[in-house]
This record gives C-alpha cells, structure tokens and sequence, in this order.
C-alpha cells in the first residue's frame, strides 16, 4: 500500500524534489516573499479562507495544495489584489496587498488556471498589448521562448490548443522579468508530456535567480518533483506548511505490532495524530519530534516494529484525503 | 498621469476600440449610406406628399406626426434634419446597446477580467478606457455620417451648414455617452450583456415615455438630446447640454466607484 517504505531513519532523503536545490528550511532572518497575516475572505456566509498565516521564503518554489475549493485561487487572487480580503492582512515582496496591489501587479508574473485570453488578438499582439501595461520587460526572454515554443506570432489566441496558450500565458507571466511568480493550477487539463516542458520551463527558468515561485495545484507529484516548500490548505484553512525536506522527516507513520494493547501514554503523545489498527498491530501517524515516540516503541515489548517515509501524496491524504482522519493545524517548522 | 500610466491607458483603450470596432463599423455604414440616400430621396418625398388630400388627412394626425410632418415638406433643412436625427437618434442608441451592455458582462464570462486585473493597471484605469473607447466610437459613428450627408447635400444641389450638423449631434452624443455609461453600470452589477441590453432598453423606454405625453416632454431625458433648437432655430441648448455633462460626471463617478470596490 505505502509506495516507499523505509526502515532506516535517514529523514533527510528527499526523495523526488528536484536535485538542483539544496533546502534547508527557511528562518525567520530570511527574506519573506509573501507573508499572510490572518488572511481571510468570506463569501456571504461562506469562509473561503479562514485566519490564513502563510510564509513563502524568498526564493523558494512554492507548493500550495489543497483538494478543489480549499481556497487556493482565493488566496491567490487576495496577494495579487483581484479580490479584498474582508479579515488579516498580507505582504507580497514587502508590500502591503490592499494599499500597494499596484505595485506588486508590477512585480509578479501570474499564470491563471482558465488562461482567459483575448481570442480576437493575435499572439504577437497579446504580446505587444501585456508588454505595454508593465514598466519593465524583457524582450529577448520572450523572443526566445516564443521561438523555442513554436508560437506562431500572427495566429489568434482564440486559435491556439491549450498547450500553446498555457506557453503563452507562461511567456507573459515571465516577460516583465518578475520577482515573483504566481502559478495557479498551470498545468491543469495539459497532457502529462505539456506538463512536464511547463515545469522543467519554469526550473530552468527560476533556478538560480533567485526568484520565487508560487505554485498552486492538485497535481501532487509535480509539486513534489518541483517544490522545496509546500503548505496544504483545506476547506480555506492552512493545515500543514513548512520546508518539504522538514515535513517529510517531521511526518511518519509507525507500523507495530506488541505484545498486548498500545498503552494509554502512547496515544496521547501530543506528536501522535492517529492510532489505527491494522491486523494483528497497529498503524501509528507521527507528526513532530517522531523520534521521542519511536523510541517510546521501541522500549515496549513488540514483534514488529518499522517506520515509514511517507511522500507527499501519503502525507496529504494523511491529513486531507481520509474523512475521519485527525486534523491538527501545525507549522513544519 | 505619470509616463508609464499614460502608456497603460493608450494600450488598454487600443484594445478596447479594438475589441469594439465591428459594431461601430456596422452602424457606421449604415448610417453613411442612409446619408447618401437622403439628399436624393427630398424631391420623390414630397412630389408624393404634394400629390394626395394632404391638408384633410394632416388634420386628422396626432400633433407629433403632424408637426414632424409640416416641417418635413416645408424645407429641405426640416426634412433633412427630421430624417436625420431620427436615425442618428436610432441607430446610435443601438450602437450604445451593443457597445455598453458586454462592455463588462463580456470580460466576466470569459474569465478575462482576471487576466486584465492581473496586470499593474487600476480598476479606474481599465473602466475609464472602456468608456473612453466608447465614446470614441461613438464620436466616429456620427462623425462620418455628418460629413457623410454634408457632402451628399452638396452633392444634390441643396446647402446645410456642416457646423449645423455637426453641431447638432453634439447634445445627441453626449446622451448616448450617458447612455453607455448606464449601460456599463448595468453591465457590471448585473454581469449578462444581454439581461444589462434589455434592462437600459426598459429604463429608455420609462424615460422617453413623458415625450409622447402634451406638456411633459420635457420630463422626458430624450427630449435633451435633441438637434431641433440647432438646426431650425439656430439656439444651442446650454441648459441641455450642461444637464447632460452634468450626469454623464455623475454616472461616471458611480461607475468608476463601483469597478474599483468590485472583486474579480
């Protein structure tokens, strides 16, 4: 059933992240992309987002996931000034979002889940109409990426399959040579071979430049191939955010079997969340200092005792997918 | 407005024009052929009128139709300009529908009011260059047609002073600006061009309801725009015309505050 089980207790391996980055969790002396502050939007009586603290570190690449309508564009469009929040605040590069959303437009580039674009224009005209509206861009990048996609300049965007306008909408977000950029479900509806140029188009993009991505989706394994950060959102609330070097060795899940029931003092050790049965033992989800807990295992009388890496698919169903599962808000770090 | 602001403007009013420039070139064309057709159309009009029991049956008119009827057989510059105003009056305010109803409604079906919100441009700015590309527009469409029919007269032999029509469209203008401005209103609260069409032609047809009634027309906001006292009397219509600058600031402000608060 677990895709990686591993006994050894090496919880640094980050299995799947991408290998050009080193992560090590950011402080709070690093600079901060985007910082929530009790971030929270109500739609008539519906909380989209509630009492949201989120930290994105500079420079980092992003993960933001949650299953569909955890509040994830609503977060999105709050930080770019789309919507007002109506509790909280937030910083995007060290401006305030209600008072500054012009600036911080200026500064990010955003790539939009529908990529509604003008149909009647052109590409090189959508091109043309976007670099006006921004004080600086980068006509060389998005000459070459036009040229390395293929985009036919005089075709209508209206034209265009929704690979190509996924590549447009890429190019756009990334011509005003933006500090930051903001990728909402990118690749949703693209085929697994357009998914992957778009992320390996933004790494290679990012990589190296300091710049920092934020990047919204559903799509698990792509934000574990391509995210040294994630935060996982449900029903408009943060329930996990951290480092995912951090994460993955805060968050195991402990397979015994002993020599009678579990005792009493196990369950309520404030890093177990969940006590399951499973045949004969028992199935025990750690969050936190595991190794306080493993060792407390250890020392009682078992048959069988193992612990699982667990990947971020695993870790997310842990605490979004099951209904009756034990949902502690807390930080990864 | 800084430089970079400026910039934003002209981009985001090219797309509008762009975006808008087949009805407006529709109307157009229509307008500059009925202007072509006019001039020549006067002598067959009223070699027709001259020739049945006129006087009996003008009697029996109701007095709008019968004043609009004396004043077309008595000069060419009444008929011209009973004919003229009439399908600027029309074809404008359909011009004003089809322009100002998906103005918003339109951008918000399509999921591009996020992409054009998402850019570093105000709400202020993108609802100021719809109106503006739409006043723009319109001042094309009449423009034209008003040039059009100067040099069709010319053409046929009669004289009408190109400042008279011109002139004339200018209180017609500034009601179908008011117009579009209502009609962008609409459009954004109600965010359905063609529920924001049929509710601006439901409020028009309120207003210009006291126009047809004896004593009240001038309750009517149509009777504002017209070109009567500039072309048969040679008054231009101050008190109209600053009435209708009047709301066309205040339907300006309302929708440029309703746009800056909305979310998208």
């Amino acid at each position: 059933m677990m895709a990686q089980v591993r006994v050894n207790r090496d919880i640094n391996s980050r299995a799947g992240a991408h290998p050009d980055r080193v992560f090590q969790g950011h402080s709070p002396a690093q600079d901060i992309a985007i910082e929530t502050r009790n971030l929270g939007r109500m739609f008539g009586d519906v909380q989209a987002v509630v009492d949201l603290n989120l930290s994105v570190p500079a420079g980092s690449i992003f993960g933001l996931i949650g299953p569909n309508g955890a509040g994830k564009t609503t977060t999105i469009k709050m930080l770019l000034g789309l919507i007002q929040p109506t509790a909280g605040g937030a910083s995007v590069l060290g401006r305030d979002i209600l008072t500054d959303s012009l600036w911080i437009r200026s500064r990010v580039g955003y790539v939009m889940e529908t990529q509604a674009m003008y149909g009647y224009l052109t590409v090189g005209e959508t091109l043309s109409f976007c670099r006006r509206l921004y004080p600086r861009w980068n006509d060389e990048l998005v000459r070459g990426y036009c040229k390395s996609f293929g985009l036919p300049l005089e075709r209508k965007v209206g034209k265009l399959s929704k690979g190509m306008k996924t590549q447009l909408a890429l190019i756009l977000a990334l011509g005003p040579d933006p500090d930051l950029l903001i990728l909402d479900e990118p690749t949703s509806g693209l085929d697994p071979v357009r998914r992957h140029e778009f992320l390996t188009t933004v790494i290679g993009e990012i990589a190296g430049t300091g710049k920092t991505v934020f990047l919204s989706s559903h799509q698990l394994s792509e934000v574990e191939r391509v995210c040294d950060h994630i935060g996982i959102i449900n029903r408009g609330t943060l329930i996990l955010s951290g480092s995912l070097d951090q994460i993955k060795a805060q968050e195991k899940k402990v397979r015994i079997i002993t020599q009678g029931a579990l005792p009493e003092e196990i369950m309520r050790m404030p890093q177990v969340r969940k006590v399951e049965p499973e045949g004969a033992g028992y199935l025990i989800s750690i969050s936190g200092a595991v190794d306080a807990v493993i060792d407390r295992l250890r020392a009682l009388p078992h048959s069988f005792l193992e612990t699982i890496d667990m990947n971020l698919e695993e870790i997310f169903m842990d605490y979004v997918g099951a209904p009756d599962s034990c949902k502690t808000p807390r930080e990864g770090e | 407005m800084s430089q970079i602001g400026a910039a934003r403007f002209r981009a985001l009013l090219w797309k509008e024009i762009r975006e808008h420039r087949w009805p407006a070139a529709g109307v157009a064309i229509i307008l500059i052929l009925l202007a072509v057709a006019i001039p020549p159309l006067y002598p067959f009009l009223t070699g027709m009128i001259k020739n049945i029991q006129f006087e009996e049956q003008l009697r029996q008119l109701p007095w709008q139709l019968r004043g609009q009827l004396e004043a077309t057989i008595g000069s060419f510059e009444g008929y011209a300009y009973s004919n003229w105003f009439k399908n600027l009056y029309q074809l404008g305010m359909i011009l004003v529908l089809l322009i100002g109803a998906p103005l918003v409604a339109s951008e918000l079906a399509f999921g591009t009011i996020d992409f054009l919100a998402s850019k570093p441009v105000t709400h202020g700015e993108i609802i100021g260059a719809k109106l503006a590309a739409g006043a723009i527009l319109i001042a094309g469409v009449l423009i034209l047609p008003d040039i059009t029919l100067w040099i069709s007269c010319l053409a046929w032999g009669e004289t009408i002073n190109l400042a008279t029509i011109l002139t004339g469209s200018i209180p017609l203008y500034l009601g179908f600006v008011l117009a579009l401005e209502a009609a962008a209103i609409l459009s954004m609260t109600i965010g359905d061009s063609w529920k924001a069409a049929g509710v601006l032609i439901g409020i028009s047809l309120i207003l210009g309801i006291p126009g047809w009634i004896p004593g009240y027309r001038k309750f009517s906001i149509f009777s504002y725009m017209d070109a009567a006292p500039i072309w048969m009397q040679g008054i231009f219509p101050w008190s109209a015309i600053l009435g209708l600058l009047l709301g066309i600031l205040v339907l300006f402000i309302i929708a440029l505050r309703l746009f800056e608060i909305r979310d998208f």
